[in-house]
């Protein structure tokens, strides 16, 4: 699906009509929209989202629709007259479309401009024919759906929002790779089957008295629970905005200009890391020491017992009352062999098949023998689990001591920072690190408040699991409601299987995503031998590591962080599989000569079967970056402002 | 072209369906109710409860 032609009438400092036209060549992907600040690069970016979708990105804070009359115009019109701003988009491709946004404009008897609410309208080509759609907004949707659509139309020097320090940039990411999944349809049927499922429930639960108490306390612990949900929504928002609030004081300290000052920051920030990965490993080694006091805890307490059985077998062997450790069917399996393991024939009658008939014999007088051989060589292996085991936590025990005290070592080396900074000569530094602690604290608290939340919730949960059940087991009683309580059966396992499900789909997703943005950023980084990898993680944290294997996100630079930024769109865009066109304001602005000309030839390689809109400034179409876009390049526009007129003209170059 | 992509992604979910160790009636149950959304997708304010209730009734 490329876009063919877009026409502009009135639109903000576009007055009059105007077309671009653009070639459609598969082999020439590339459009050049070329312009100074302020020429109307981005006014025509708004105008193409406003047309598609009704929104004006750009301006959403600026101003609002009044201006989207061209001003000149405005000011020439006479009382009463009226003026159209209209945008209308030709798309082409394997299902062509022709969109059209129009608002009508007139001047009041005051002077005062009346607006008229726009009109959308699209059309669809069927059989030779452009046939009007009767649902405008789904057909657009439809060719690119609003929600995903800033993974295709974006501003390149906006996306630093996705590398924001704390959950405003990884809920950003999360929203990002959910959207871009199409997961949406497995949401709303999640969504939808769990209120079929309360629906369910409490259509049975009317049926008696006891019922009914079982479904007052689940509706009573379903509020309980949303109202949670709420307060830890909320609890993550405040802890997001702490974060930034403490990146800033951190920053501030970082880039302060007296070294021993900055220093203090870069060593706070080495025990920071290095704290999270002494946590890290504790919370490995404690929960691995749970695992094997649960696994074996049984052993453990049965090792007296298991000794003393051991010893009366042992005893019971000693006296003759038990025969050594041959099992009878193994003797059997000799006899039938004929062949002894000394070597001996005992296929014939004769003395040594006597004997061996003699061990079966006697070992056949009781099931209890072998079973005791049997218990016999159990309780020593368990024995010897026991033990192991009791070493293996001395051992986990000893690491988790000592990671305690390396983590206290460094909490107390942050609090000598922390004290130092306090008393430096300079009132900035000393406020900043006061107000730093402060919100520090203030994280703290948010942080276990977060964790009982977090706790109460997953009992809540686990109590509600628990009254589905006994509602269950209670309707199981009333014959009238056994077919109920065999749809809520339904319904409650297909929502779990359901929700299993879409959460490994996500992680597939994500991983791909992680692969993608690492192998797009590796191509077009310049510093190459410097990062290691890019990885997004389960937690949805994009994380970039340099060769010493840090991460080393929040200190790339501007435009590093834009190379990054064109990455994850490249690999966001590649999961929807959407054919729309990528439409890119200001695509390489922060970023340096060099770099430049990697993304300018790396980049339309990434999107090759998608056409390219960049709307571009003189200094980043240098006359390399145009030389590696030649090839690809099907059209190239030069917006010029006029100031006399107050209005843009467009001009092929 | 939504079509194309929604069929993608719940193509990979009806394999995981398909693949899951879960009854039968549960993996069908599922495969319906995301068809039905999946024809639903544009429609505003869909009615569901009583399609859901009846798929639910059919595989009981």
């Amino acid at each position: 699906m490329n876009i063919s032609k877009i026409e502009l009438e009135n639109f903000r400092q576009y007055r009059g009509k105007i077309n671009l036209e653009f070639d459609t060549d598969s082999k020439k992907n590339i459009v050049i929209i070329l312009g100074v600040n302020g020429a109307g690069k981005s006014n025509l970016y708004n105008a193409i989202t406003w047309c598609l979708y009704g929104v004006e990105e750009h301006s959403k804070h600026r101003d609002g629709a009044l201006k989207r009359l061209n001003e000149s115009k405005r000011n020439d019109m006479k009382t009463e007259a009226y003026a159209n701003v209209n945008v209308k988009i030709t798309f082409s491709g394997r299902s062509p479309l022709i969109v059209e946004r129009k608002q009508l404009f007139v001047k009041t008897a005051t002077g005062g401009l009346y607006e008229q609410p726009d009109e959308h309208k699209v059309w669809f080509l069927k059989d030779g024919n452009w046939k009007p759609s009767n649902q405008p907004s789904a057909t657009v949707n439809a060719m690119l759906p609003e929600g995903i659509r800033k993974f295709f139309f974006f501003d390149g020097e906006q996306l630093d929002d996705f590398f924001k320090p704390g959950l405003q940039g990884k809920g950003k990411i999360e929203k990002a790779i959910n959207d871009v999944s199409g997961v949406d349809v497995i949401d709303k049927t999640v969504e939808h089957l769990e209120v079929v499922e309360r629906r369910l429930r409490r259509s049975g639960s009317k049926s008696s008295p006891e019922l009914e108490i079982i479904q007052k306390k689940m509706n009573d612990l379903q509020i309980d629970m949303d109202e949670r949900k709420v307060e830890i929504t909320d609890k993550k928002k405040q802890a997001s905005f702490l974060d930034i609030e403490i990146e800033k004081c951190e920053s501030i300290v970082k880039t302060f200009p007296v070294k021993e000052i900055s220093a203090y920051q870069k060593d706070r920030e080495g025990l920071d890391k290095d704290l999270k990965l002494l946590n890290e490993e504790l919370d490995k080694n404690k929960l691995e020491r749970i695992e094997k006091i649960v696994d074996n805890g049984p052993y453990v307490f049965a090792r007296k017992a298991y000794l003393k059985s051991k010893q009366t077998i042992d005893d019971a062997t000693d006296s003759g009352q038990l025969p050594p450790q041959i099992r009878g069917t193994f003797v059997k399996e000799l006899l039938d062999g004929g062949h002894c393991i000394c070597g001996m024939d005992i296929e014939h009658e004769g003395p040594h098949r006597k004997k061996v008939e003699g061990y079966l014999r006697d070992a056949k007088w009781s099931m209890v023998d072998q079973a005791a051989i049997d218990l016999k060589w159990k309780f020593d292996t368990r024995i010897a689990k026991v033990s192991s085991t009791s070493k293996e936590l001395l051992e986990i025990g000893r690491k988790i001591s000592e990671y305690e005290a390396r983590l206290e070592e460094k909490q107390m080396a942050l609090k000598e920072i922390s004290e130092k900074l306090k008393n430096v000569d300079s009132e900035e530094i000393v406020r900043v690190e006061k107000n730093r602690n402060d919100f520090s604290k203030q994280k703290s608290k948010i942080g276990n408040t977060l964790a009982i939340l977090k706790s109460q919730q997953n009992e809540g949960m686990a109590e509600m699991k628990d009254l589905k059940d006994e509602l269950n087991t209670e309707m199981r009683k009333y014959q009238q409601l056994e077919v109920t309580s065999k749809k809520m059966d339904l319904a409650a396992s297909a929502l779990e299987v359901l929700q299993t499900l879409r959460n490994e789909y996500i992680s597939e997703v994500r991983d791909s995503i992680s692969s993608n943005t690492d192998k797009y950023f590796k191509e077009l980084i310049w510093k190459k031998k410097e990062y290691n990898e890019v990885v997004i993680d389960e937690d949805f944290d994009l994380q970039v590591f340099n060769k010493f294997n840090n991460n080393v996100k929040l200190d790339l630079s501007a435009g590093e962080r834009q190379v990054l930024a064109l990455s994850f769109m490249s690999a966001l865009k590649d999961i929807t599989g959407y054919e729309a066109p990528v439409i890119i304001d200001t695509p390489m602005g922060r970023i340096s000569k060099k770099p430049k000309d990697n993304i300018a030839e790396c980049l339309p390689r990434y999107l090759k079967d998608t056409q390219l809109i960049l709307l571009v400034t003189d200094s980043e179409y240098t006359s390399s970056v145009k030389e590696k876009l030649d090839k690809r390049t099907a059209n190239r526009y030069k917006l010029s402002f006029n100031e006399n007129t107050s209005a843009t003209s467009v001009v092929t170059i | 072209m939504i079509e194309d992509t929604v069929q993608a992604v719940t193509k990979q979910i009806r394999d995981k369906i398909s693949k899951a160790d879960v009854n039968e009636n549960i993996k069908q149950l599922l495969i319906e109710l995301i068809q039905f959304e999946m024809r639903n997708m544009h429609k505003e304010g869909n009615k569901y409860t009583k399609d859901y209730e009846k798929m639910i009734q059919e595989l009981i």
